[in-house]
């Protein structure tokens, strides 16, 4: 009986009323999806994935509308249904969670609240077995302290926690389709296998189905059985898991399939065409080294006051660091959220006084320099920082040029206006940049673009050490692949050391020549890239290596572009 | 959690005390600063130069400032604010009969501006340039822009002189009627609390043209800041999440969005109380309202410095203990407060 499937899309167009007239986001998007599978619908960012997903729902923006096309649900048509039946559908037959679980939890609301509103108004509970009927929906998502979790607030609780909060308020009225919108970006690696293996338990076992939106290939791969790829708001490719590797096809498929970091992958495997650092030599290692840290510290204060007594709690946020950086060479630094793996970098960076230890560079002692005026200290130059967000690290107000000849003006020596104009284009060009986007404006530029000022802009004093702070993070994998094949580049090109940090070991892999794997503020593990990533000593290298989702093998197809 | 949120309520309330403290040598040192020598207006017209300096010894007015300042704290901490050199009566009675009149115009004022405010930012948030917003974006602009004193003006004009739908704005009560008993001193609750339906409509329509102009100069804030928090925490995820989840949209609104919404809209309210507090002295004023404020302004100008203190600081204790109460209240109703700092 069951031979319908459960969600049917068929020729899906969705317009966007804007500025500047109507735009149509998505194009003739058709797929259908049965009891127990779960879909990926892989893409990049403005693929149209998010609005397809949404407009199942119609919970498009105001200025979205389903402009052609029909969606079935369980032979019921949700194109043209109305606001009634709409809000039936949702959350009680079709559920959802989201990217960023914190705030996708009412903040003022306590969790238990949550459930509670949900199974009231769907009616799946009355006030004798409201009670229970929360117990065993926690219970179901892997939560046992009930108690706890119940009268606590969402700030109170992990992202990973919140997440699963979520799941239990899709699952809550036995929704037959979950659709997940990202749901463990900006969570640990851990955290994201712990919550995508369980929706992939509730997938198999609870015979729902799920749409998974990602632009994680590797996730995809690891978790879907069913693959619908996107591109600028088409489908390029649909195949079941058992075909995708094998008859990639699209270009652009093949395109993602090679940027997505795998365990074997090298760097210059990134991209199809072989970049251009092949040829360049690898800059000479000196014997003695570039940066030395030794018994590096960083506690935290927590001081709590009571009237007029206070107690201070102590909070170790970096524990007795030890390690080197030779020039020329990459240092991975790799660990989870909280794992001091950011302390320690604005630490070098001299951003933030340690606690004790000491940071040599070049023999310097240069945590003898407070934070405060190591601006001012010739040293400044010779270590920068690209940071993490692109977007929120350059000011939106000033232009490409402003933003790159801004370190050149305060610590560089450029007097005249001409010497400025040819340095900032040198740099603009050297990391990739048209010259004609000199004059724009950080929104104008794209992720990667902007990804490519920061780089710059930290370039621009000719550092010797460049500390990397998850410089790809925010970009989509296919420009994560030349940004990281442009830092490739720029170190063999102008013998910079480079501190990479990362959540995503295979990412830092690529890079680096030595690894470092921090967790809880120690170091846990170093060593050689190559014995780190193939005989992993300690369990929490290993328990990452195994969180990661990647792609086993690239097909012999591929392997042959 | 309980004992977190205890302790902030401690330290808020104990924040108070210092800033009680600053508004007594403020009010001290700004009526020493008016022009004018009180000793010689309490000696009267006809008083030498004798006499005069025989009243200035007896208030004390020969000594130190900083002598005066003790006694003056040490006569507050024992509740003698002193005597109105104009009407001779104890400055807290005078300010106890009187303030009952000012604090009854001054809520009912909020109230109007409340129950109008808020339901026009929310429809305003929901339906951005609807017809709704633009008559909110004029109400506001047109509440901010205009004087009180000239709307106090306008609004008499327009209802009593040419409409003639208020009564004559002269008090509290038309002559006509009798004072109802004192029990709390404002009149329409007591009207109500003795059964007495004749002098609270009497009472109540002689409130509405001044607490409607205090209210059209509160309106502003408050629609302004009820609109924009709506329109953030309506386009907030969590919302988003409640609509793909299906809550309905009616507790999507009221519950979900409101209920954070009305966090910064608690913060203004205070703000938006402490100006109508100064609002009121006009307001009664062109309404020949018996209240505090025209006391102040009667004190004012006999440069009667008891009275301009004792005024100065009912108002600062009533806003700061408002002030107080908002900060308590923010305190329940966030839980987020007192955590994760």
């Amino acid at each position: 009986m069951d031979k319908q499937p459960l969600l049917s899309i068929k020729n899906l167009a969705i317009d966007f009323e804007t500025r500047r007239g109507t735009v149509r986001a998505v194009r003739d998007v058709s797929f259908h999806l049965n009891r127990g599978e779960v879909l990926a619908l892989v893409g990049e960012s403005g693929s149209g994935k998010s609005v397809t997903a949404y407009s199942i729902l119609n919970l498009l923006d105001k200025n979205g509308r389903l402009a052609e096309g029909e969606i079935f649900y369980n032979g019921m048509s949700l194109h043209n249904a109305n606001k009634k039946q709409l809000e039936e559908v949702r959350g009680r037959e079709i559920a959802m969670i989201f990217q960023n679980p914190m705030s996708t939890l009412n903040p003022i609301r306590k969790v238990g609240q949550h459930l509670r509103d949900m199974l009231k108004t769907h009616g799946y509970a009355n006030w004798s077995n409201l009670e229970a009927e929360i117990e065993k929906l926690l219970h179901q998502v892997e939560i046992f302290d009930v108690d706890r979790v119940k009268n606590a607030y969402p700030f109170e609780l992990s992202g990973g926690m919140c997440q699963r909060v979520m799941i239990a308020l899709a699952l809550a009225c036995r929704s037959q389709l979950l659709i997940a919108d990202e749901p463990t970006t900006g969570l640990d690696v851990t955290t994201q296998k712990s919550i995508m293996d369980l929706v992939h338990n509730l997938a198999k076992e609870g015979d729902l189905a799920v749409i998974l939106i990602t632009h994680d290939l590797g996730l995809a791969a690891k978790y879907c059985d069913k693959f619908v790829v996107m591109e600028k708001g088409l489908v390029v490719e649909q195949n079941p898991r058992s075909h995708f590797f094998a008859d990639a096809a699209h270009p652009y498929t093949q395109k993602l399939l090679l940027a997505t970091p795998s365990k074997d992958a090298s760097l210059s495997e990134l991209t199809s065409h072989s970049p251009d650092y092949l040829h360049l030599p690898e800059p000479s290692k000196a014997t003695t080294p570039l940066l030395q840290v030794k018994g590096l510290r960083k506690t935290y204060g927590k001081q709590t006051n009571f009237l007029f007594s206070s107690a201070t709690e102590e909070f170790v946020a970096v524990e007795d660091s030890h390690f080197e950086i030779y020039s020329g060479e990459c240092v991975g630094l790799v660990g989870g959220s909280g794992s001091g793996k950011s302390t320690t970098s604005r630490m070098l960076s001299r951003l933030e006084d340690p606690t004790s230890g000491r940071i040599l560079f070049e023999g310097t002692d240069i945590t003898a320099i407070s934070s405060k005026d190591f601006i001012r200290h010739p040293l400044r130059k010779d270590i920068q920082m690209v940071f993490q967000d692109p977007t929120g690290s350059l000011n939106p107000r000033h232009s490409v040029f402003d933003l790159i000849s801004e370190p050149l003006l305060r610590l560089g020596a450029y007097r005249s206006k001409e010497d400025l104009n040819s340095k900032v284009e040198e740099l603009t060009r050297q990391v990739g940049l048209p010259s004609e986007f000199i004059y724009r404006l950080p929104h104008q530029l794209s992720g990667g673009q902007k990804a490519r000022v920061g780089i710059a802009r930290a370039i621009a004093l000719q550092p010797k050490l460049l500390i990397l702070d998850e410089p790809t993070s925010a970009l989509d994998v296919s420009v994560q692949a030349t940004v990281l094949q442009l830092l490739e580049t720029l170190r063999r090109e102008l013998g910079l050391s480079y501190l990479f940090i990362s959540h995503d070991l295979y990412v830092v892999k690529m890079l680096s020549h030595r690894l470092l794997v921090m967790q809880e503020g120690k170091i846990v593990e170093q060593g050689m890239t190559k014995e780190v990533m193939s005989n992993p000593q300690h369990p929490y290298t290993q328990g990452l290596m195994a969180a990661i989702p990647v792609i086993e093998k690239k097909s012999p197809a591929l392997a042959e572009l | 959690m309980l004992y977190d949120k205890g302790l902030l309520i401690l330290k808020r309330v104990m924040l108070a005390i210092p800033t009680f403290f600053g508004v007594m040598v403020i009010s001290f040192c700004l009526t020493r600063t008016l022009p004018g020598d009180p000793a010689v207006y309490f000696a009267g017209v006809l008083a030498d130069e004798a006499s005069i300096q025989q009243v200035r010894e007896q208030l004390g007015l020969d000594r130190s400032l900083p002598y005066q300042f003790l006694a003056y704290c040490q006569n507050i901490l024992q509740g003698d604010f002193g005597r109105s050199l104009s009407t001779g009566q104890d400055v807290l009675d005078e300010i106890r009969t009187r303030l009952p009149a000012s604090l009854e115009l001054t809520l009912l004022g909020l109230f109007f501006a409340l129950i109008t405010a808020i339901p026009l930012g929310i429809i305003a948030a929901l339906k951005p340039n609807s017809w709704v917003d633009h008559v909110c974006r004029i109400l506001v602009t047109c509440g901010a822009s205009t004087p009180i004193f000239f709307s106090g003006l306008f609004l008499m004009f327009v209802f009593y002189y040419l409409l003639g739908w208020a009564p004559s704005p002269i008090g509290r009560l038309d002559f006509i009627y009798l004072e109802p008993l004192h029990i709390t001193g404002f009149y329409t609750i007591d009207a109500l609390l003795v059964g007495d339906l004749e002098t609270f409509k009497a009472a109540f329509s002689q409130l509405i043209l001044p607490s409607t102009t205090l209210a059209l100069c509160a309106l502003a804030p408050i629609a302004r800041m009820t609109r924009s928090s709506m329109l953030t925490s309506l386009e907030s995820e969590y919302v988003k999440a409640a609509k793909a989840n299906g809550i309905p949209a009616k507790k999507r609104v009221y519950l979900y969005a409101l209920q954070n919404a009305s966090l910064p809209l608690l913060t203004v309210i205070g703000l938006v109380f402490g100006f109508l507090l100064g609002g009121n002295v006009l307001v009664e004023k062109v309404y020949s309202w018996p209240g505090v404020g025209s006391f102040a302004i009667e004190a004012l100008i006999a440069s009667d410095y008891a009275a301009v203190q004792g005024f100065v600081l009912i108002m600062a204790i009533l806003f700061v203990s408002l002030n107080l109460l908002i900060d308590i209240f923010y305190t329940l109703l966030d839980p987020r407060m007192g955590r994760n700092e």
